[in-house]
Parts: structure tokens; sequence; C-alpha cells
């Protein structure tokens, strides 16, 4: 589990909003006095934001596993965090190392030995040459679209080979979870089977389960048992956010991933609770930016997109719907700080100050006359646009709200149209919107290419009209010399050839701007040193994600 | 004969509404794989090659001819397959709604029969004692019937188990303390956790059936076989039970089996405010994740209960009103 | 069943002369200055000082336009008045059989339950509507003798159940019908056989005509004096149909806005009606010819519809 704002948000959107008034002065109280304890230590009590029955579900290679069934109970080859920037080295796990041949198409994996499973049984190349073929052969499990076949070359040593060119998938094939042949390979239909006796490699096995909690406990034969003090982990489902706020703030929880308001001000009283930033959402008003797609409306123009990115006061933005904690956001969408090196010199952050003259200015230049009614008017055509926005999305409409009044000074109209989030997906698959307001995610590293060949290559854009990736290259975005940027980016590992690459693709779509820049959000997860110590911190963010098992090793009880 | 036409008249029904069920979430915008990947988006971009891996695990491949997806969801139905849930995936619809319906049915429905039973009497009480102070309280229940809800549900909830601390907060029954079997302890556990929901379902819609009732009486004992009833000298229970509340209660009971039918669909909202672990929350995530296997069979089951609940109180009505009876003899 | 004799051979005879105020020799209700009203906002005073004598198997026809009391005045009798009705003077005396005098608007409870249908039974205007539409015939006579006859064993109920269908005309089959299933005739037969399960003395009939078409009105009208000519009980007949009365009536009273106007036998109110009310009534029915009693004789002549 990944512990964002953004994504805890979405888990719970599911409770009513009052409903969570009254959970709120609540939560708590009831559920004290009975803390658990196993023999010695006391259980880790965990929120990933799961709202709902809990459905017994243990399958690794299943996209509705159970939260921390992937990473505390199933080990992958490789840990990739992306909290590390472009230069740092994977964690090995199950594996021991790796080496990429020259044009990416084969990967050989050497892994650790001596690993067993929980059931006892030896952990082997067999298992891991299997759980890839399954994959592979499995169209539904095979996500990444270039799943390898695998073929055991050594006692220790397994081959993995590409279909095509895998640079930019490594990442994310060797975090495939590893599933033990012995067991899967006897299931009827591995797709759907839930793996009830779950049989893994973690630091964890599975305790006890019910439809509203359900406990992990510490695996002995883990092959590095005895750096782990933590007995058992037990993972809740809760009615939403305001009440997994509540139950961390009464000291129930240990570790957290839920959206809270201005959490800063909210946890100083605490001095026990912490946060660790997680995941970067760069929120940027997306817009349907390309005419030859079947975009409509004045933001086709990039002088239009330009002079909208001058107008923004993001100071006040930040101020006022993000609390203050958003970061500076720059127009190459790499975060600045730690991808400073991805970063093209020419293009410093976007200014937090706005420049509303300046805005005028280049809309003037390009023949935009300011109407009687305070808006800018070209051949007829106000400047004045549809924002869609999900509706319970409390920062993004807020924001909206403000940008509102900061655009109109510069004589620029939106009109925010908050929407169910099935009729903002299906809007954004269509191309149905004019301007979207919107959250760029990174990739599996801290490699740009991902945020570039997902939300700007054509490829991955689909005419308006068409069934498209709501979640690909939704403004439609296509440039000749972008595309094959990304695409020699794919094709290469050396650090110093991507950067090129990336500034040649900065020289086009900062200038093109189909994403507005607004702010950089940071999402969080939350942790208690009540009980424990060892967490990773900005200093050493040794885990990004609280579920994998490297982070019970490093954990400390506190008596 | 009129059983059979009856049958065969809710048999078409029946197939009407499964149609239906099977348009309706078609009809949705988006899809049951945009919206779990905006759960997973966070985790790295969505790319293409995911979506259409997810597309293929959750059956929502939309390339399949639409014709011949009615004809597999037919094929399925009639094998008492209704397939998979994404929001649970992947536990079969059947399980998820076989784990959610008891609690459902034995709250709501015993709460409702409750409710209807209590309603009853009272109304009855009332209207026969018209005009006393008895029947002076009867528009106080009335308030109670025409505050929302949610409001009531909230305020109790605020008094009686946050502030007084005597009912749970919500959930179906101690987490911690016991799990889902035949024991006295869950079903203590059960039962303490169901008694604020039932409460609030009974406060909430009792007055309804008090007023109908008690209105129906009062028009009902001016009725000549009631005066006729009197005038026989039949002491007084069993004119307001025979002669005045067995004709008074006719449009009640129809009105019953309405909300009976609504048992299982109806209970949306009081299941989010107490957790409760229910068909109705099943019902609100099945819409939020767009998990058209899900709501086709919840859909499924509220299309059955209401028909069962509308036939049954059909041929019940047959034993209580001989005049529905004549037709068809 | 047991038919008092001396009541039969009391049956028909009116007191003669202009006697409408005079008691019979052998009275069986006696009603004084009875009044009634409906309290509100405006008090109805729906029967005002009312005396009347009933004798012992008399008929005794009450006419008046509707809403003059009629009916206020038949309830009173049986203390079957609901709010907002009120009797605010006057007594009803019941002279029963054994010698008893009842003071009827003394009774309560129980006792008052024992009288009715006991001593006086009633039959409604709305035939269809006297029924109850959810219970069988059979099951409403069994709650009258579970009532009063307690001891009757379930084959003796049956047996008279079907004794009484048999009596006014109504094939015993019927026992199991609903009031639906029935027509108005057989309804209205149902609910006079009803009235007779318990051999009371005086029967109070309301408007027991007034819904039936004319033929059926006669057949039951013929009906109604055979049975009282055998059974030897007495009748209030209420009706707003004077010429009706004229022909079945002992003595009839004229009421009007809840008084009685005028008292005496039917002879004396057809050929010389004194309150000026009477002769209006009289008038506004134009087809009064004939001989008394033509109608009911001439109409059973024509009798063949009604299937028994
Ligand atoms: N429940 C009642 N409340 C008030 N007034 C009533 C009520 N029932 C009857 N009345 C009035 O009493 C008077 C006598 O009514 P009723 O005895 O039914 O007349 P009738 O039987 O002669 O047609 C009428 O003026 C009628 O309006
Ligand atoms: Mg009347």
């Amino acid at each position: 589990m990944i512990f964002s704002k953004r994504v805890a948000r979405l888990l719970g959107a599911a409770s009513l909003t009052a409903v969570l008034a009254v959970s709120a002065c609540t939560g708590s109280g009831q559920e004290t006095g009975d803390d658990d304890t196993a023999g010695e230590g006391v259980i880790l009590q965990a929120y990933g934001g799961a709202s709902g029955q809990f459905v017994e579900n243990y399958n690794p290679l299943s996209p509705t596993v159970l939260e921390a069934i992937r990473g505390m109970v199933y080990e992958s080859l490789f840990y990739f965090n992306p909290l590390q920037p472009l230069s740092a080295k994977p964690e090995p796990l199950l594996g021991e190392s790796y080496v990429v041949n020259e044009d990416g198409t084969v990967v050989d994996v050497t892994i650790k030995t001596g690993v067993t499973w929980s059931d006892g049984e030896p952990f082997t190349a067999e298992d891991v040459a299997f759980t890839y073929n399954t994959v592979r052969d499995n169209p539904e499990l095979n996500t990444t679209g270039n799943g390898p076949a695998a073929e055991v070359t050594g006692e220790n040593t397994v081959r993995l080979s590409f279909d095509r060119p895998a640079f930019p998938d490594v990442p994310n094939v060797l975090a495939v979870s590893i599933v033990p042949e012995h067991i899967f390979s006897e299931m009827e239909n591995v797709v759907i089977d839930p793996n009830l006796e779950p049989v893994g490699t973690g630091p964890m096995v599975l305790g006890e389960f019910t439809a509203q909690s359900y406990l992990l406990e510490k695996n002995d034969s883990y092959r590095n048992a005895e750096d782990v003090a933590v007995p058992g982990v037990r993972y809740f489902s809760l009615s939403g956010n305001q009440a997994a706020t509540d139950k961390l703030l009464a000291g129930e929880l240990d570790m957290a991933g839920i959206a809270i308001p201005d959490v800063e001000t909210v946890l100083a009283p605490y001095e026990d609770l912490h946060i660790l930033t997680t995941t970067f959402q760069q929120v940027v008003l997306t817009t349907c930016s390309d005419e030859e797609m079947g975009c409509e409306g004045p933001q086709t123009d990039p002088t239009v997109r330009q002079a909208m990115a001058l107008a923004i006061d993001r100071e006040q933005i930040n101020q006022l719907a993000y609390y203050g904690r958003g970061l500076e956001i720059s127009p190459t969408f790499g975060v600045v700080g730690r991808d400073d090196e991805q970063i093209s010199d020419e293009f410093p952050p976007m200014s937090m100050e706005p420049d509303v003259a300046g805005a005028k200015e280049l809309l003037e230049d390009a023949g935009w006359e300011l109407g009687s009614d305070g808006v800018y008017a070209k051949d007829g055509e106000r400047l004045s646009f549809d924002v869609i926005v999900t509706s319970g999305y409390t920062d993004y409409i807020s924001t909206l709200d403000i940008l509102k009044q900061q655009l109109a000074e510069a004589g620029i109209e939106i009109n925010p149209q908050q929407q169910a989030n099935a009729e903002i997906l299906s809007a954004r698959s269509q191309g149905n919107f004019q301007v979207a307001i919107d959250g760029i995610f990174g990739g599996p590293t801290a490699d740009l290419y991902y945020i570039y060949n997902n939300n700007f290559s054509s490829a991955q854009a689909a005419p308006v009209g068409e069934n498209g990736n709501p979640y690909g290259n939704v403004s439609k975005f296509s440039d000749p010399t972008v595309d094959a940027a990304i695409q020699a980016a794919a094709a290469t590992q050396d650090p110093a050839e991507k950067v090129r690459l990336y500034g040649e693709i900065q020289d086009v779509i900062v200038p093109a701007m189909p994403y507005i820049p607004l702010i950089n959000n940071q999402g969080f997860g939350t942790y208690s040193t009540a009980n424990y110590t060892g967490w990773p911190t900005e200093e050493d963010p040794y885990v990004q994600d609280f579920s994998i098992g490297l982070l019970l090793e490093r954990l400390e009880p506190v008596n | 004969m009129s059983i059979l036409r009856k049958l065969a008249f809710y048999l078409v029904a029946l197939f009407a509404a499964l149609t239906l069920n099977f348009a309706i979430p078609r009809m949705l915008p988006s899809n049951p794989v945009d919206v779990l990947l905006g759960k997973l988006q966070a985790q790295g971009p969505v790319t293409p090659e995911t979506r259409q891996a997810l597309m293929l695990l959750f059956g929502t491949d939309t390339s399949v001819p639409i014709w011949q997806q009615y004809l597999d969801y037919l094929q399925s139905l009639a094998t008492g397959n209704l397939g998979v849930s994404v929001t649970y995936f992947p536990t079969p619809v059947t399980e998820v709604i076989a784990s959610a319906l008891p609690w459902t049915l034995v709250l709501v429905g015993l709460t409702t029969l409750i409710t209807f039973v209590i309603g009853m009497v009272i109304g009855t009480i009332a209207g026969w004692k018209r005009g006393t102070w008895v029947d002076s309280l009867i528009p106080s229940t009335t308030i109670l019937a025409s505050v929302p809800y949610f409001w009531l549900a909230m305020v109790l909830v605020y008094l009686l188990s946050v502030t007084a601390g005597i009912f749970p907060l919500g959930g179906g029954y101690d987490v911690r303390r016991t799990s889902p079997e035949l024991s006295f302890e869950f079903l203590s556990s059960a039962l303490y956790y169901a008694a604020l929901p039932a409460l609030t379902i009974v406060i909430s819609s009792i007055g309804g059936w008090i007023l109908g009732m008690r209105n129906m009486m009062v028009s009902t004992l001016s009725e000549d076989y009631v005066i006729t009833a009197r005038a026989k000298g039949l002491s007084p229970k069993r004119v307001m039970i025979t002669y005045a509340a067995r004709n008074a209660a006719l449009p009640s009971i129809a009105g019953f089996a309405i909300s009976l039918g609504f048992v299982v669909g109806g209970s949306v909202v009081m299941e989010q405010v107490f957790s409760y672990p229910g068909i109705g929350n099943a019902f609100l995530l099945a819409v939020q994740n767009n998990d058209y296997a899900l709501m086709q069979g919840l859909f499924l089951v509220i299309t059955i209960s209401v028909l069962g609940a509308n036939l049954l109180v059909d041929l019940l009505y047959q034993f209580i009103d001989p005049r529905t009876r004549a037709r068809g003899v | 069943m047991s038919t008092n004799p001396e009541m039969s051979s009391a049956a028909g005879v009116a007191t003669p002369g202009r006697s409408g105020s005079v008691a019979p020799d052998s009275p069986l209700l006696s009603i004084s200055g009875l009044s009634i009203d409906y309290l509100g906002e405006r008090t109805v005073h729906a029967v005002a000082n009312v005396s009347l004598q009933l004798g012992r198997g008399e008929i005794i026809g009450l006419a008046g336009e509707s809403g003059c009391g009629k009916s206020t005045l038949a309830y009173g009798i049986n203390q079957l008045l609901v709010p907002p009705a009120v009797i605010t003077e006057g007594g009803v005396t019941f002279h029963d059989r054994s010698g008893d005098d009842i003071d009827v608007l003394a009774l309560e409870d129980k006792e008052l339950r024992r009288y009715r249908w006991n001593k006086v039974s009633m039959v409604f205007q709305g035939a269809m509507n006297s029924l109850n539409p959810v219970i069988s015939v059979r099951a409403q006579l069994n709650d009258v003798f579970a009532t009063h006859r307690p001891q009757m064993s379930k084959a003796e109920r049956r047996l008279r159940s079907g004794e009484l269908l048999e009596l006014v005309g109504v094939d015993p089959k019927r026992l199991d019908s609903y009031a639906h299933e029935l027509s108005g005739g057989m309804r209205q037969r149902v609910m006079i056989a009803m009235a007779l399960a318990l051999d009371p003395e005086l029967m109070i009939m309301d408007e027991p005509t007034t819904a039936l078409d004319v033929v059926v009105q006669r057949d039951i009208l013929l009906e109604i004096t055979r049975l009282r000519e055998e059974l030897g009980f007495a009748v209030i007949f209420i009706t707003h149909d004077l010429p009706l009365l004229l022909e079945i009536s002992d003595r009839i009273a004229i009421m009007r806005h809840g008084r009685i106007v005028e008292m005496a036998s039917a002879e004396e109110i057809f050929f010389a009606a004194q309150d000026p009310y009477t002769r209006q009534l009289l008038r506004s029915f134009p087809s009064l010819t004939g001989e008394r009693g033509d109608f009911i004789r001439h109409g059973a002549q024509l009798e063949n519809e009604e299937v028994r």
C-alpha cells in the first residue's frame, strides 16, 4: 500500500461526508483498551485506506489482493524506491543482482540462496521462472503487456527474455511478487484463485481474518527473522478518513495512509505522530489541447495556456487549498530537488507569484481583445471554458474556486463543473471536456520517462470520441520530436543519454504546455513512534511503501 | 387458473426486470476498470497494457457484441452464476450477496415487520379510541416520520452512542471479540450492534403505519357492518379486531408488501450511517466502482424480493380479503 | 322455534281511536321524553323530547324526511350512539317477557351487550354494507351464537344457522358465502335471518329496503310481515317511504326535526291526517291509490324472480 493523500481519498470516498462528521467525534473511545499483544512485543496497527468489507484474496498476482500481502507475505526480486533519485540502485529482496543486455531484451537475474517458503519448501529459480511464465501466459495478469518469458539458466539464475526492448519495464517486471510453484501450479485458474492459504517468503504469514480486520503474524522462518522485532501487523477497514484520523489521534494506529487536511497543524499536538512524504501529485489543469485530435475551445491555443500559467497565483493556491504544504512545480514535471539532474537548466520552477500584466500582454500580442464584460475575445470567441472536477475532491474544488478569481483578473473566464467520478472518467476517456483539474503521478522509479511516455506521447492519446485510456495522454498532445525522444529514451540505460533526450522533450512541452502546472502536492504516510522507532524519514527514505517487508527489519520496539 | 395467470404475470415482470438489469449498468458512464485504475494510478502511470489486462480480468471487454453479452448474461443467470465482483475481486457475486444479505434481511426485515405490527396495533387502538388522549398522541409520531431519516439517525447516534455510550457507533458486531458463527457471544454482539439501527428505522417509519391505520379505522368504524356488530352485542375486542381492524388493515397490508420488497434495497442510508455490513453498503460500493456484476446481482436480488413480496401479499390477500378471491373461482 | 303464543295473539292489534300516544295494553318498549344532541360547534338536536310506547308484536312505522332524526332515535334505543352524540334527557324502558323492566340507558358493558340482539336486533339500511366483507355468513352468525349462546354446540349452531336461512328463503348452502357473492336482496334476507337468530322481542329496521329495487323490496316486506305473524316480534320500521308504511304498519309515527308530530294508526294517518306536515308528506306520493295492502298482495302475484 502506498499512503498518498489521493489514494486514501479515493478509497475513502465511499463514505458520506456527514457520517464522517459524527464518527469524527467518536471513532475512538469505543475500541480502546484492548491492544493486541502477542507473546512479546506490540502488534503494529495499520490502516491503508480500506473501507467496506475485506474479502479474502491472498493471490499476489491479482490486482485486488489484500493490502500488504504483496510485500509482507510475498516478496519480489527487487524493490525499486521512487523516493530515491534516478541514480540509486534497487534494494535486492529475493534477487541478488541482475544484468540487462545491450538492447534491453534480456535480463539475467541471480537469486538468493537458502531462502525457504513459509511451509518449509525451498525457494528456487524454478519458482521465479514459473511466476514470470504464469504472468506471460495469462493476459489478465500481464499488466506491463511486455511480460518476459523466463527460463532457468543455472541453480541460482533465471533469464527473462522480452519480446521488445524493456528498459522502462524492468522496474515493474522485477517488482512482481514471486509465488511458489508447488502451490500455484496446482490452481485450476490462477487468475481468480484467492489463494486462501498463502505461503510466502516475506517476514509475515497470515494470522486471522475477519471482514473488518486481519492479522499478519511474524514468519519465524523468514531469512532475517532475527531482525524482525514486530510480532504481527493488524490491518483495519474503517468507515472513512475521519474515523481513521480519530483512531490515529487516539494512539490506536502505528501506521496509516489517511488524507488529513492541514496535517501538520492537526498532528502538531501529538509528539509521537510523524509524516513521511511518499508520493508527488503534480496538480495541473489538463487541457484538451490538440485541435487536430478533435479538441475545441480557446484552450487549444498554446498562447492561452501560457497566459493562464502566468496569471496563476500559486502561493495563494498553496496556502488556501493545500495548507502551505505544496512544493514548487517544474514545467518539466520533474520533482524539484529529487529530479534536478533530469531537469533542463533552461526551465526554472514555475513562479509562485502571478504575473497578470505579462499574461494580458501575451494575449493581446496574439490578437485577443478585452471585451466590455472583462473577458478577452478573439474572432467572436470569448476566452471562456468549462473545467471539470470530480465532486467530493475538496482540494481540487477549492483550487478551482481560487483559480476562477485569479484568472478573471487576467480576463480569462473558467466555469468549474462538478461531476461524479464515473462521468469524469468517461469524459477523460472520450475527450469530451475542455479543461480538467488533475494530478500527474510519477512512475516506479524517479525516471521522468514514465511521466513523458504516459502523458505526452501520441501513442497514449486517442482522438476525441474514441474510448481512450483516461489515465494516459488525456491532453491529446502530439509532437514527432517528443515521440522520437521518448522512443529513444526507452532504448537506453545510459543516464547521460536519457537526460539529453529529456532536454529535447522539455524544449517542446514547456512552451506547448498542454498541462498547466499548478502546485506539487506531497502525499504522505503517517506513523507513530509510540511503540516503535526506526521509521523511514526524509533523510533516509529507505522504503516509500509501508507494506514492504524491509520496514519491519528496521523497526525497533520502544520498550 | 388465477394463480397460474398471476405466476405468468410475475414471470413476465421478472424477465423485463432482468433485461433492464442488463441494460442499466451499461448505460452508466465509464467502467469498473477505469474506476479501479484510479486507485492504482498513484503507484505509477497506468499503461494501456495494464488497462487491457484488467479489462480481460474483469470481463469488461467491450469488443464482444452487445447481443452476445446479453445471451451470455441470460445463460449465466440460468446457471446461477452471477459473475465475479470487481469490488471484491475475485469473489463471486453470489458470495458477496450471500454474506451481506443476512445482515440486511434480519435487521431491516425484522425491523420492518416489527414496525408494521406495532404500528398497526397502535393505529387500531388510536382509531378505536378516537378523540381520546391516546388518539391525540398520534400527530407526534408523524412529526418523527417527517424528520429525514439521515438526520434522525445522526442525532440518535450522537446522543445514544457518542454522548451516552449506550450503543456502539457502527458495524455489525464487535470485530475484536467475536466472529460470525452460531455462538451466544456472536449473536448477542450482533443483536447489540443492531439495536440502534433498528430503533432508528422503527422511529422513522412507524408514524406512517400508525396514521394510515388510525384513519382507516376511523372510517371503517362508521361502516354499517361495524355498527351491526356492535348491535349484535359482540365484545368490543371482537368488534375492534374481526370487524373493524381486519377491514381497515387491507390498504396497509398492500403498503407493507411494498415496503417488504424494499427491505433489501432500501437500506443504503442506514447502512452507511452505521457502517452496517449489508446489501445497502454493497450496493453503494458497487455503484462507486462501476461493478456491473455486483450491481446486477444486487438488482436481481432486489427485483426478486420486490416481486416475491408482491406475490406473497397477492396470495395472502386472497386469504384476508375474499373479494379478491372471487374473480378466478 | 319457540314462539310465544300470547304474543302471536297480540300481533297486529292496533289500539283504536286517535290513540297514537296512548299506551298499548301490553307494552314492550316505552320511550319517554328522549332527547339526543350531536355536540359540536353547532349542536344538533337530532331527537327532541320523543315519547313512544310500543306494544308486543306491534309494527310501528317511523316516517319522516331524511335527516329528521329517525336513525338517531333507533340507535338511542340500543345505546349504539357514539360521540359526539349524547342523550340529554329521557329514558328507554324495555318490558321483558319475564316481566322485568329493563332501564336500557342504564345498562353498561356486559349487561348492555346481553341486551343487544337478545332483546332488540337491528337491520340497517345498507344491506350491502351490513355484512362484514371479509368473513363468511356462517362466521357472522357464529359470532352471534358464540357471544350470546356459548352453551350451544357446534352442531346445534350449524343446524340453527341453516334453519334461519331457510326461514328467510335463502339456500343454507349460502352460509359459506361472503357478502360480495350475494345479491342485494339475499344480503338483506341474511341480515334478517341474523336478526332473528336469538328470537328477539323487537326488531328495529332502519330503512331495510331503501337500497333495493322495487321487486326485491316487495319480497322482503312480505317476508317481514310473514315472519312477524309467525314469530310475533315487534318491529320498529323506519323509512322515508310513507306509502310503504301505510301498508304494513299498525301505527305510524311521523317525525320532523327530531320531534314526533303525529302518531296514529295507519288508517287514521291515511284518511284523516291531522298534522299539516303529515298531509304534505302524503301529497308528495301521488300514486297513493288502491286499498291498503294492495301493493304487497298484488306484488305477491307477480313474484317469480328471486331464486330461493
Ligand atoms: N355524527 C353526527 N354528528 C353530527 N350530526 C349528526 C351526526 N349524525 C347525524 N347527525 C345529524 O343529526 C340529524 C339526524 O340524523 P339521522 O338520525 O341520521 O337522520 P335520519 O336517519 O332521519 O335521516 C341530522 O340533521 C344529521 O345531520
Ligand atoms: Mg337514517
